[in-house]
């Protein structure tokens, strides 16, 4: 398209992209331009409908809520955290399992005399019944 | 090809929140604005900005830099968005529930007959078919380079110049009126 300006290729521009320079394709600008000033080209129907779209109203700009919104749609960062995380939970997992199967193993009641019994060897037994 | 968004891309996509936050407050009032011109309603292109930006985040870890600016392929999603919720109204858009007036406690007639012109227009451009509004609305109002604009709607250069004549032609003809005055102030202008 940017290889030769010719009438009709300047007609095709303006008939896209109006008679506002600024809109034209950069590779043709400066084509087009020194074509518009070396010949009788009529541009008042492009200009005309160029104004009318600028009668356009404005488009209304985004609410605060929006923004608020997106911020809040921000990826986390804890997402990058999330393999350390999942270790730290599976620790503190492991940790309930063990505690609790320890539980489970462990003396209860009337047993617990007995095993702090045979915690101690028989050199103990002198210092632990020292006072009989 | 140098896309200004791609480092903005490659933080976001390893979770740095301020990467997000620019990407934000460089494109929501564009997105936003070519939404409301393709949908000529505020509050449903807010929606559409919304879910552009919830595929961005999403898009962001995937994203190959270097075969399309990210910005286009944002423009791409937000027409499809529109394109989608046009189809499923199933109806023309209502130009006259459309986009709110810049100062809507006009008096003076001056003032009057710029609202009537603005509103005839505004309801010109949501009768255009979708892809010549979209045309339009990347090309004119957000004066999108011409190859960007292109890209985002998929089409060819050609018929992207295709889509935007007719849109200027069916514009021109529907408001004839309009036109001629303007036509007028153009010649009385010079």
């Amino acid at each position: 398209m940017a290889d030769e300006m010719g009438k009709g290729r300047f007609e095709a521009l303006i008939a896209a992209y109006g008679a506002d320079p600024k809109r034209w394709p950069a590779e043709e600008r400066e084509a087009a331009l020194a074509f518009a000033q070396s010949a009788e080209i009529d541009l008042s129907e492009a200009h005309a409908i160029d104004a009318l779209l600028d009668l356009a109203p404005a488009p209304m700009p985004p609410s605060e809520l929006l923004q608020a919104r997106l911020m809040r749609s921000l990826p986390k960062r804890e997402v990058r955290l999330a393999p350390a995380v999942a270790a730290l939970a599976a620790c503190a997992v492991f940790g309930l399992i063990v505690g609790y199967g320890a539980g489970l193993n462990a003396p209860m009641g009337a047993d617990v005399d007995q095993v702090l019994a045979t915690a101690f060897d028989s050199s103990d037994q002198g210092w632990i019944g020292e006072d009989s | 090809m140098n896309d200004p968004d791609g480092d903005l891309i490659s933080r976001i996509a390893v979770g740095e929140a301020g990467a997000a936050e620019q990407l934000v407050r460089r494109h929501v009032k564009r997105i936003h604005a070519l939404a409301q011109r393709m949908l000529n309603d505020a509050h449903e292109a807010e929606d559409v900005t919304q879910e552009v930006f919830l595929r961005c985040w999403r898009a962001a870890p995937r994203w190959r830099p270097g075969q399309a600016k990210f910005e286009t392929w944002m423009h791409r999603v937000a027409i499809n968005l529109c394109y989608d919720r046009l189809r499923r109204r199933r109806e023309k858009p209502d130009a006259e529930a459309g986009m709110s007036m810049a100062d809507p406690s006009l008096g003076a007639s001056d003032a009057w007959l710029a609202a009537q012109r603005a509103a005839r227009v505004q309801a010109a451009l949501a009768r255009l078919p979708e892809r010549q509004r979209a045309a339009i609305a990347l090309c004119h109002f957000e004066e999108v380079p011409q190859r960007d604009a292109a890209a985002a709607l998929d089409v060819s250069l050609d018929a992207l110049e295709s889509l935007l004549a007719r849109g200027r032609r069916a514009l021109r003809d529907a408001l004839s009126d309009v036109a001629e005055d303007l036509l007028g102030e153009v010649g009385d202008g010079r």
